[in-house]
């Protein structure tokens, strides 16, 4: 269950895919720490809790903002760090 | 600080279900926010046709367990899941499924009983809790 990086329009791509709760908060919380301010980090996730739950509040407690799409059991979350 | 009872429930056997419903019932009484995380076995028991069905009793007490049950059955004692349905329309309580458990187990939302309001994280239901003043785990 190892999370893999890539490059995409966000300054990093975070995939998730497959990591249960709570790897994918805390991998994306990682990474947005190790980003530098005013960055975005693309999290991709098969996981719906992980959509709607964990990085929401992820963002939440942060003050990170995000957009949320969906493509078919694919969801793309770009955080971006204030 | 949230009038919050938080409880996590990690066992599905219906003696430690009991609790869960009882305690809910005594915070809505009175008057605090009640969240359940339903976690593991916890999860199971709230599977769509496993509160029917479910009768598991711990297996350490099997000298008392079927004497319970038959007390409670006698004194026409309502099933647990009645309790904490019936808890649910006294006051503000939420069922959370664990989203660990949940994608662990490849679920669905229409696997999940209808008392199950949704699935979160457990990031998510410690922020809450940490809100609250008290947490219990069963």
């Amino acid at each position: 269950m190892n999370a893999t990086e890539g490059v995409s329009a966000a300054d990093r791509v975070l995939d998730t895919r497959g990591l249960l709760c709570p790897y994918p908060y805390i991998q994306a919380r990682q990474a947005l720490e190790a980003l530098p301010p005013g960055s975005r980090l693309e999290i991709l996730t098969d996981s719906e809790p992980t959509a709607m739950s964990s990085v929401p509040i992820l963002c939440e407690q942060n003050g990170y903002t995000f957009t949320r799409t969906k493509e078919g059991d694919l969801w793309r979350l770009v955080v971006a760090r204030p | 600080m949230a009038d919050r009872l938080s409880l996590v429930v990690f066992s599905g056997t219906v003696d430690k279900l009991y609790p869960v419903a009882i305690m809910a019932s005594g915070g809505v009484a009175l008057g605090k926010d009640v969240e359940i995380f339903v976690t593991f076995y916890g999860l199971e028991a709230f599977r769509k046709g496993n509160p029917q069905k479910n009768m598991k009793m711990d297996v350490n007490y099997p000298e008392v367990g079927p004497m319970m049950m038959k007390v409670m059955m006698a004194k026409k004692m309502p099933s647990w899941y009645d309790m904490l349905v019936q808890a649910k329309e006294m006051g503000n309580i939420k069922v959370h499924a664990c989203a660990t458990t949940y994608d662990l187990m490849d679920m669905k939302k229409e696997d999940l009983d209808p008392i199950v309001d949704d699935v979160i994280g457990v990031t998510e239901f410690l922020s809450r809790a940490s809100e609250g003043g008290i947490t219990l785990f069963l």
